[in-house]
């Protein structure tokens, strides 16, 4: 910027006689303080462009001017405490506090005092995007049942569908998102019983089943097994993708998207999920590479001429199945469970004791960190590890 | 630097604004228990009037009035007329603030406090022989605060000491300081009369506001910083209107001197060119450059140590 002045400019400007008589230090002090008629102010603004040394005095009083708005709320204070309260001046610096004269602030000082709100605003709404995330994660049914009108299809008594099934593997969910890990594990385990709404349908739960990648629901899958061929599993991976991806999908301005938004992309990734699963002719409700277990409550193995349904002596419905190697662990309906050292060729009923007998609740999700060692949780958020392979169990 | 004295005798009439304002005001002003009366009170409002007026009406003279700090007017009136009271809610209320605003300008402590001091002194006005008063305080007129007029009074003295110190300095500081007496600059050669009309032409067309923030931020080196706290707005707003300033001078500095018969090639060497002091940088830099690259750098076909 100094090169594009022109240097004889520069110099005439230098050369300006500084006029003979200066403002007083009173005028002086109200130009500092922007308390001057606009007339007089560029009288005196056009005397400082010529003398420097009231230029040295106006920049040396502003430098010493830092809490200008703040001394005369200072000199209440200070009057107030040496018990001048009755004082009329303490009552006048009140006042001139409020007088357009007496503000000396600048402006663009006044505005960034509230610079600080910004990241409060944006850790206000991270926070209640949380909230609402973990509300949907809490009580998705009642939240269905709420805001849409979904016609029933399902077949099968309602009493038999779960109100929250365990969410379909997908890439997303063998990840768990940073806001789910501090979180229970078991997403049922937030789900109150008297959630159990009668009224519920198989499109929801299918819906609810794809649920967000945040909630909970979605890593207390079993461990995903060696990848194997499956039909339906990049439909299902599509559709657990969707649920995972869209309630946190960015802006498209970079910002963090807002509870409305974020509302409004549940919403949308809801009725996506509803149109995935219905597009599922098979009702998937929870699937491993080649073991899958369908809304009907039908535990189903990929066999070479395709799905066979197995365990289909059982009147009970299974609801969650989990993989590690050949060993097979499938679940369900009153504390319905059985393990397959085998890859399904063998099947032993096992049970988890309780102080009256054998549990009967409805095991939801199964998960097996390795042949011995695994946890089991229960729609009533109760849970059950193992580390003998299923022998003896442990309620957590 | 002399300051216009508000004090002395009052021979005019309060004006019709003036007995308004003071009968609104007198109480609320805190005059009373500083033992002012209402007619003083109005006195006073009216040498402040005479001082800064004449006004067009009553209207505009009375919305002067209403700017006015009326409170720290009448306190500063009291302190300088000797009223106890009115001096200890001096000190009470800036003393401390004296000080810090001392500090800010002196910037070390000692100066500071000294600064302090000698104003202090000058405040409560007592001459050599203890007998007269004649306060600093009485040539304030309540434009801007009290606390404000403290600080510019400050300054002032500041600076008058430091240009006395200055003139003061001796030959050994001056050497110590790097000072070193070479020849005189040989006189520059005389200005075109072109290029002095020009310059004088762009300058009577920038109006007040622009050349002052041309001799703030070109010939006193102020920031923009400095610059946009004194008036209030965004360094950016500054940076913008030097931007315009500058180059819309620089445009039509340049276009009057080719209407006055320069070449383009003219006209650019007659803005840059005209300081002597800036070619003889010029060129040492240019040697300094030379011997930068005979030094580093081999011409090709040189050997290679």
């Amino acid at each position: 910027m100094n090169e594009k002045i022109p240097k004889p400019m520069l110099n005439a400007l230098a050369r300006e006689a500084a006029p003979a008589d200066h403002p007083s230090a009173d005028v002086l002090a109200a130009f500092v303080e922007h308390a001057l008629a606009k007339g007089e102010k560029q009288s005196v603004t056009d005397h400082l462009a010529r003398c420097e040394e009231c230029r040295e005095i106006v920049f040396l009083t502003s430098d010493a001017t830092e809490e200008e708005v703040q001394e005369p709320a200072g000199k209440l204070v200070a009057a107030a405490a040496l018990g001048e309260q009755d004082h009329p001046a303490v009552e006048q610096a009140a006042a001139s506090i409020q007088r357009p004269f007496a503000a000396a602030e600048p402006r663009w000082r006044s505005t960034s005092k509230w610079v600080w709100a910004v990241p409060v605003a944006a850790m206000f709404l991270l926070g209640a995007g949380y909230l609402l995330r973990k509300s949907y994660v809490a009580a998705p049914a009642e939240r269905e049942i709420a805001s849409k009108t979904v016609p029933e299809k399902a077949s099968g008594p309602p009493e038999q569908l779960p109100e929250a099934t365990p969410a379909l593997p997908a890439p997303a969910a063998a990840a768990p998102s940073p806001a789910a890990k501090g979180r229970p594990q078991m997403a049922p385990a937030t789900t109150p019983p008297a959630q159990k709404a009668p009224t519920v349908n198989a499109d929801v739960i299918a819906m609810n089943s794809a649920a967000p990648a945040p909630a909970g629901r979605a890593t207390v899958h079993v461990k995903s097994a060696p990848p194997q061929p499956s039909p339906e599993a990049p439909v299902i991976a599509i559709g657990g993708a969707v649920a995972g991806t869209a309630p946190t999908a960015p802006r498209a301005n970079g910002f963090a998207p807002t509870t409305g938004e974020i509302d409004r992309q549940y919403r949308a990734a809801d009725s996506l999920n509803l149109s995935v699963n219905r597009a599922l002719a098979g009702a998937v409700r929870t699937a491993h590479p080649g073991w899958r277990v369908t809304l009907q409550g039908h535990l189903e193995h990929l066999m070479s001429e395709g799905w066979s349904r197995v365990l289909a002596d059982q009147t009970s419905a299974f609801r969650a199945v989990s993989v590690i190697g050949n060993d097979v662990w499938a679940g369900g309906n009153d504390g319905m469970l059985f393990h397959s050292g085998d890859g399904g060729e063998h099947w032993n009923r096992l049970s988890i004791p309780s102080a009256s007998g054998t549990e009967t609740v409805t095991i939801v999700s199964i998960r097996f960190d390795d042949a011995q060692y695994g946890v089991v949780v229960a729609d009533t958020g109760a849970s059950y590890s193992t580390t003998d392979g299923g022998v003896t169990w442990t309620k957590q | 630097m002399p300051l216009a004295p508000t004090s002395g005798p009052i021979e005019e009439r309060p004006s019709a604004a003036v007995e308004e304002f003071a009968r609104q005001h007198y109480v609320s002003s805190g005059a009373q228990q500083f033992g002012i009366d209402q007619a003083a009170f109005a006195a006073v409002l009216t040498q402040v009037v005479l001082q800064t007026g004449p006004f067009g009406d009553d209207a505009a003279e009375m919305r002067f009035l209403t700017s006015l700090r009326v409170d720290e007017l009448v306190l500063a009136r009291a302190c300088a007329d000797g009223n106890e009271r009115a001096w200890e809610t001096f000190l009470k209320r800036y003393r401390n603030t004296l000080y810090e605003s001392a500090y800010k300008i002196a910037r070390t402590e000692s100066a500071a406090r000294s600064l302090a001091d000698s104003l202090y002194a000058e405040l409560y006005g007592v001459d050599s022989k203890g007998q007269q008063r004649t306060s600093k305080l009485s040539y304030y007129q309540g434009r801007g605060s009290l606390q404000g007029w403290l600080r510019v009074v400050i300054a002032q003295e500041y600076v008058n000491q430091y240009r006395s110190v200055r003139r003061e300095t001796s030959l050994d500081a001056a050497l110590q300081d790097g000072a070193q007496f070479t020849a005189p600059e040989p006189e520059a050669a005389v200005a075109d009369p072109r290029v002095e009309a020009a310059v004088a032409a762009e300058l009577a067309g920038l109006d007040a506001e622009e050349r002052f923030l041309l001799a703030a931020y070109y010939l006193d080196h102020r920031t923009l910083a400095e610059l946009a706290k004194l008036q209030g707005v965004h360094e950016s707003t500054i940076s913008r209107k030097l931007e315009r300033i500058t180059a819309g001078a620089r445009k039509r500095v340049r276009k009057r001197l080719m209407q006055a018969g320069m070449s383009a090639r003219q006209a650019d060497e007659a803005m840059e060119d005209v300081d002597v002091r800036d070619l003889r940088v010029r060129v040492s830099e240019t040697l300094q450059q030379g011997r930068s690259k005979a030094t580093f750098y081999k011409e090709k076909g040189e050997p290679q140590e």
